[in-house]
Parts: structure tokens; sequence; C-alpha cells
């Protein structure tokens, strides 16, 4: 994306924004069409950066946005067992890793029954015990077999709504779940005396049993993928020029979610998943020699630790309440991990116009781009002039009508005389546009024989970064003086590593074209 | 993978460490344990007698000799080293190298003298070692001898030291300029170190000497002849344009092993980017001290 932004010279945002798809599209006819704002994610990760002023040099920003289908499977059983004493139990075929999936259960049946979060637990897995479940991943569990405990969850509900509308004969209308009990309206029973009352025992439970199928719903939940899993991320680098090693100083990740069930475990899920994607941006890769693995431990293989990820983490998780699983939530955790690397591939693009295509970024293939991505162009010109050095240096230090000999270089501003100026310089190179506003610092004079002059800005719409040294001398000779002219330019950014050849040809035809006015101006040979 | 059958052996004097590795059947010490039992659960290290160290008081001091030397116990953990108030106010940057080696667990219980006798070349210390000029001092069965940082480890994986040799003390003089030392790292170890000492003439505004030793490149830390050459005599605020001088002509002269931590002429521009960051350092350090 940022490629073809480059080369028609457009903003890679913008770019994007301009071309994703929109909610409600479809991306491929057999999949469903798209259920959130790509947008919208990526409105939050700038905003998240919006902070911050605008990177300075040494930082550099890049961006991408992902999505991908999950193939989570609409199938799915649990058990909720709503007990005596108020105690719930989950049973779910979920296979708990760390991921939160049997807290995220529990919080859904407590929810749903408007008991509190502790009255419940989830039942390690047994499938010899708990109910059929297609199986844990795709992320898929929070929705498919969230929604199974749902409705276990509300068959639990409507039994013990069903004891109080036989024993106290009060139409279930009238009768609504509380914590600890049933309300009435008038008064509050509590699930010991709807179990008391009902069984004539001091024990019971009722057991709500709870299923997903692709028919449920309606047959809503049969297209595949179910939600789209999706995010954008916004890296910020600082790249060792010396070494090639990148920095990340700073991330912001968004995912849109739909509801978020338990705020730490998504949090923590997607943080995870974008510190995966650190590892594979810029450290692991296993190597092999003749077939044998060299680096199969943890101490050859490099994961990123805590010290290797962006010391400020944004994670943004966006809620329209819209997805299909508990109160509107989407699966999430996964969607983190892609748009990490491509958003530091682009940063380093933008600041220095090198693109590494094949993962880990390591330092040393960073530095190998660099090293080829860098290219300093030369020119020289000589003259001789029919004036004393004296008038011809006064000539050269009326920095306006010199500047008005530069092709493209417009509004020239005095900052402070013979220190800076500041300038716009507009090209146009073949299908590129080019607009620099320069800084230019005089950075060392010697009246009246040689003043070297540094230029540097970064282009507005490419974020191409130019610098020019230009070394100008004064030889006094038999008949005047001779004017020499030694320029250094380097361009780094997209436009060099998009078209360095064009470029090149256009500096040496500005050169030309400053030689010529030069010497018109100064009545030159 | 559990190692295979060995004896277990705890020695409270040096003497006695030393008869028992030294005994029929093949014995080792064993300091902190990191690289060894690590080798030994691979089994690619066997053997018949660990001798354990840890007992033997005296071997982890860290003091100021009467002959202003610094001396550092062999059984000094890298923590002691990076905490001791000693090494922090003479050498400062071998205390933060010994905060940075590893990980917190190797720190707290690996040794100088174990990360030494292992001989591994892609270590911290032994560059560092090589600049500060320091000997290593080992006690055998037939009384102590001394042998120079730099001579210590021949190659890969191993050093001078007899098998029967304990190393019990590491000694230097103490610094009379800036130290300094850097490391590239993109993985567990150092792809390559760089490690610098000056000494300063009296007045301190011109180098008496340099020391600067490369490391991690090849089988052992490396002299860079060039540079120490260079430097010699020469007033602190020309140090850097100096090694700048003749920095390509001594880099190409480093020995450097092409592996996992880089290529050859990669790791070659590394060396010549942390020796002109140590040499920015030294000089700021020189201009405070000053
Ligand atoms: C994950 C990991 C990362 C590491 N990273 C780094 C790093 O970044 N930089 C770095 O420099 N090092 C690194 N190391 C090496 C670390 O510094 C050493 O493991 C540690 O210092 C060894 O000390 P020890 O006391 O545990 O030695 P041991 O494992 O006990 O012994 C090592 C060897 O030395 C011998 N030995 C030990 N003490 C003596 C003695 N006093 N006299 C004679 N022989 C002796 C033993 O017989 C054995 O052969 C790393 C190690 C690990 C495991």
């Amino acid at each position: 994306m940022d490629n073809v932004a480059a080369v028609i010279g457009m903003d890679p945002a913008e770019f994007r924004l301009k071309n994703l798809a929109a909610r409600g599209e479809r991306t491929r006819p057999d999949l469903r069409a798209l259920d959130m704002d790509m947008s919208e994610l990526m409105v939050r990760v700038t905003q998240s950066f919006a902070s911050e002023s605008q990177g300075s040099n040494r930082r550099s920003r890049g961006m991408a946005v992902a999505a991908t289908d999950p193939a989570n499977t609409p199938i799915a059983n649990a058990i909720v067992r709503l007990k005596i004493d108020g105690s719930i139990l989950v049973s779910v075929s979920s296979i708990e890793v760390g991921q939160g999936a049997h807290a995220t259960m529990a919080r859904i049946a407590a929810q749903t029954l408007k008991q509190p979060f502790s009255a419940v637990s989830t039942l390690r897995a047994d499938t010899a015990v708990a109910p059929y479940d297609w199986g844990t991943g795709a992320s898929r569990s929070t929705v498919v077999v969230g929604l199974s405990v749902e409705n276990a969850a509300l068959d639990a509900a409507d039994q013990i709504l069903d004891m109080v509308v036989d024993v106290w004969e009060l139409p279930k209308e009238s009768l609504s779940l509380v914590e600890g009990g049933v309300s009435t309206g008038s008064e509050v029973l509590t699930f010991h005396q709807i179990f008391h009352r009902t069984l004539g025992v001091d024990s019971g439970e009722v057991v709500g049993r709870g299923a997903i199928t692709p028919r449920s719903k309606k047959g809503a939940l049969a297209e595949s993928p179910l939600f789209w899993e999706t995010s954008a991320g916004l890296a910020e680098i600082v790249v060792d020029e010396d070494t090639g090693e990148i920095h990340a100083p700073r991330y912001a990740s968004a995912a849109d979610v739909g509801r978020v069930i338990d705020r730490v475990a998504a949090e923590g899920q997607d943080e995870g998943a974008a510190a995966m994607g650190f590892g594979h941006a810029l450290y692991e890769q296993l190597e092999f020699e003749d077939g044998q693995p060299l680096n199969a431990t943890p101490i050859d293989y490099m994961i990123p630790r805590i010290s290797d990820v962006p010391p400020v983490f944004d994670t943004i998780l966006i809620e329209n309440g819209d997805g299909p699983g508990p109160g509107g939530a989407k699966g999430m955790g996964e969607g983190a991990i892609l748009p990490v690397a491509p958003a530091i591939a682009n940063a380093l693009f933008s600041a220095y116009g090198v693109r590494i295509t094949d993962l880990p970024m390591t330092p040393e293939k960073v530095w190998r781009a660099l090293q080829r991505g860098s290219e300093f162009m030369e020119f020289n010109m000589s003259m001789m002039v029919p004036a004393t050095p004296g008038d011809l240096w006064k000539t050269l230090i009326d920095v306006p009508s010199i500047s008005s000999c530069i092709p493209g270089c417009e509004n020239v501003e005095e900052i402070a005389p013979l220190e800076s100026y500041k300038a716009m310089v507009k090209q146009k190179i073949g299908p590129f546009k080019v607009e620099v506003p320069a800084e230019i610092v005089v950075e060392s004079v010697t009246e009246p024989s040689h003043v070297r002059t540094r230029a540097t800005g970064r282009d507005k719409f490419t974020g191409t970064r130019l610098a020019v040294i230009l070394d100008v001398s004064v030889i006094p000779e038999d008949l005047g003086s001779k004017l020499t002219v030694d320029a250094k330019v380097d361009i780094q950014g997209r436009l060099a590593s998009m078209g360095l050849g064009v470029i090149k040809r256009r500096v040496d035809q500005n050169f030309e074209e400053f030689e010529t006015r030069l010497k018109s101006l100064l009545g030159a040979a | 993978m559990l190692p295979t059958p060995f004896e277990f052996d705890r020695a409270s004097t040096v003497a006695a460490a030393v008869s028992a590795v030294g005994q029929e059947g093949e014995g080792m010490f064993y300091s902190g344990g990191t690289e060894l039992l690590l080798a030994m659960k691979m089994r690619v290290i066997h053997t018949e007698r660990l001798v354990d160290i840890k007992g033997i008081p005296g071997l982890d001091r860290i003091v100021l000799n009467d002959a202003n030397e610094l001396e550092i116990g062999s059984r000094c953990t890298h923590v002691k080293i990076a905490g001791d108030s000693v090494i922090r106010e003479h050498v400062p940057a071998l205390a933060s190298l010994c905060a940075n080696v590893a990980n917190v667990r190797v720190r707290s219980v690996g040794t100088i003298g174990g990360n030494l006798c292992f001989g591994e070349p892609h270590a911290d210390p032994p560059t560092m070692l090589g600049a500060l000029d320091a000997r290593l001092v080992l006690q055998g069965p037939n009384g102590t001898r001394s042998v120079h940082a730099d001579d210590f480890i021949r190659s890969e994986l191993e050093t001078v030291r007899e098998a029967d040799e304990l190393m019990i003390v590491i000694v230097f003089p103490r610094p009379t300029g800036p130290v300094t030392y850097r490391r590239f790292k993109h993985g567990e170890r150092p792809s390559v170190n760089v490690g610098m000492a000056w000494s300063m003439e009296a007045g301190a505004h011109s180098i008496k000497s340099a020391r600067v030793r490369v490391g991690a490149l090849g089988s052992k830390p490396q002299p860079l002849k060039a540079v120490e050459g260079v430097l010699k005599g020469l007033p602190v605020h020309d140090a850097h344009r100096a090694i700048q001088s003749v920095l390509a002509a001594a880099l190409d002269e480093l020995d450097v092993n092409e592996d996992r931590h880089g290529s050859a002429d990669y790791k070659r521009h590394l060396a010549g980017v942390l020796l002109l960051r140590n040499a920015e350092e030294a000089v700021a350090m020189q201009g405070r001290a000053t």
C-alpha cells in the first residue's frame, strides 16, 4: 500500500482511507460482508499519537491495517447449574490456556443470571463430563461457546422462574432475577426459599442447557466468518543508522471487538498478540544447517522480552456492541499480531526509502538496506567572473538574487543574515510532485573566499528527505575571479527508492540551469 | 535430559579443591554452574567428579590492594561486581558490563571466574579484562602462576588453564584514565564487543597509552594495534579523528568469523562503530575529569 501511495505521491493513510472496503461491503463473494469500519481503527490509532507532536527527524511512523477471517465454526454446547446457595457452575469444553476463556464464560453466566461474578465457577474441562464443543481456537470461544453459555444460563433462569410461577402462582412477566434470588415485584425470594418450597428439601439445583448450531438465530451464524477479526497498528521507530538496529518507542493497536467482556484479559490478549508481532518483525527466525536447527533453545532463539517491546503501548478496543456474541461481542486477540511488521516496515520506508520484504528485520538487514539506499550525488562547476573577489562576494551573499538562480526556489525568507534562511523548493519530477520547505544554515564563512551552506528539508507529500551541502569558493585570478561551486545532494526516502534515476537526471538539469542563470547574473564566461 | 552419573565433592579450601579435581578420573570445578550444568544436561560435557568451590572462603573478595591494583575474586558473581562500591568507583564500565551480562538468573549465580574459564568466544569480560591489562592468578598442585588476560584464552572454549588449576583471583592496575566498553547484541550474547582503556599523562591532557580489545569476532579478543599506536601521546581532543584515520586499516586486520551473529563485513563495521562511540565517551569522561 505504502509503495503504491509513494509512486502516486499520496499520503499512505489517505490512500488507504480512499480505498478501504466500507462496512457492509464484501471483499469476497463467499465471505460475510465487512462488519466493521476499518477507517475507525485507523482514526483511533492516529488519535492515540496525536497528543505527541510530529515525529522528529530521527523518529518515523508507519501504519498498517489488517483483517482476517477466522474459521469459527458455530457449534458448541454448555451446561449452567444454579444451586440452592446461589452458586453457579459452568461446564464447557473450552480449554483454558491462559487466554482467559474460563473467566469470560463465568462473566457471561453471571451477567445473564444477574449474579455476582464471584458466585460463578467454570469447571476444568473434562470431555467425559463437559458437553461437546468444536474446539478452542480461531478466536471463537467468546462468541460461540459464550452464546451457548448465555443460552444455558437463560434456560436455568427459565426453570427457576417456572418454579416461582408454579408454587407462588404468580405471572412470569412480574418476575425478575436479582442478586441471590427472584424478585416478584413486592418481595425478593431467595434461591433457598424457592428450592425449599418447590422441592420440600434443603438442597437442589436447576441444570440449564445451551446449544449453538449453524441453524441457531435463524441461520445468522452460518455464514463464514462469524465476524471479521481486524486491527490497525501505528508504530514509531528510531533507527540506529550505524548499526541498523530498530527501536520502537511507541506503538498503538486498535481492534474492533464489539464489546469487552473482561477488560484486563482482553487488553492482555491484544498486547500479547502485538508482542508476538514484534517477535517475528524484528527477532524470531529458526535457522537450519544441514537440516539441523541451529537455534532450537530459548538461549539462541530470540523472543522479545518486556524490555524489547515499546515502552509506550496504547491498546484501543472499539466497542460498538454489534458483534454476534453475547452483548454484541466479537472474537479478538489474533488480529493485533498482523499489522506490527508492516507498520514497522512502512516506518522504515517512510524515513529511509528502504523496503525490507523478508522478516525478521534484523539490524544487519536494515544496515545493508541503508547502505544501498543512501546515495550521494555530487556536482561541481567552475566559472571565470570579470569582477574582483570583493565585488563577486557582495553578489554572492545577496541571498535573494542568488536563490533566484535556483530552479523552483520560492519565498526565500531571511531569519538571520548570513546565518539562517528559509525557502520553499517546488519541483515536478516525472510523475512526482515535490514540495520541500527547506531550512538553510550557513555553516561557515571566510570572507571573501569561501562559504559553506547546508539546506535540509522534508517533502510535504512523500516525507522524502533532502540535504544539500553547498561549498562556494572565490579564487582571485588575473582577469577577475574564479567561482567554484561543489554540491553534495543526499536524497533519502520513498522517492529515492522509487525513482533515483529520474531524480538524478532532474537534479543534473537543475544544476545546469543554475549554472546558466548564475553566469548571466554575474556576466561570467 | 539428566546428566550422566557423577560424584559430588564439596571443597572448603583451595588446596582440597585442587587435589579433588586432580585425583584419578576426570574432575571439574563447579562454581555457579550456569554454563557447566547446562552442558552436562545436554550431555556434551561429562565429568566423573564435580568439585563444588562455593564453600571456599575468600574467593569472592573485591579490594584495591597496596600496589594500587584491583583484585576481584574468581567466585564473584556478575551481580556482586555490578553492585560493588570499589568497582563502581574505579571502573564503572566493568560494573555496567556485569550488570548487562546475560539475564538476572545467570548474573546472580554465574561468576567471573566461570565466565573466563569456559572460554566462550562471545563473552564480555575477556575483552574488557584484556583492555584493562589484567592478570589471572591460577593455583595448581605445584603452586600459583599468573597469566595475562590476553594469553589466557587459547581458542574457542579452550584456555591455557590445566584441569587441576583453580582460578583464584583477577588482578589489574587501577585505571588512570577513561575506561569504556560497548557491546552490540541481537540475541542472547554479543555479536561484537569493544573495550578501551586509556592511561593518562600527569595533567591528564594527553593519552600516555591506550589498550583496545575487540571481542566476539574471532576465537578470542584481539588488540587493535594500529589504533593503540596512533593514540599514544595524543591530546585527548584529537583522539576521535586519529582513530578514524587508521580505523579502516585496523579493522581489516581483525580475524572475523562469519556466523549466526552476522557476516564478516557487518561485524567489522560494528566494531568500528562501537570503537568510535567508546572514544566519544572517553573524550567526554576526560573532559569532565579535568
Ligand atoms: C543464557 C545465558 C546467557 C549468557 N549471556 C552472556 C553474555 O551476554 N555475556 C557473557 O559474557 N556471558 C554470558 N553468559 C555466560 C555467563 O557469564 C557464564 O555462564 C557465567 O559467568 C559462568 O559462571 P559460573 O560460575 O556459572 O561457571 P560454571 O558453569 O560453574 O563453570 C564454567 C566452567 O568454568 C570452570 N570454572 C568455574 N570456576 C572456576 C574457577 N574458579 N577456576 C577454574 N575453573 C573454573 C568450570 O569447571 C567450567 O568448566 C551467558 C550464559 C547463559 C547461560
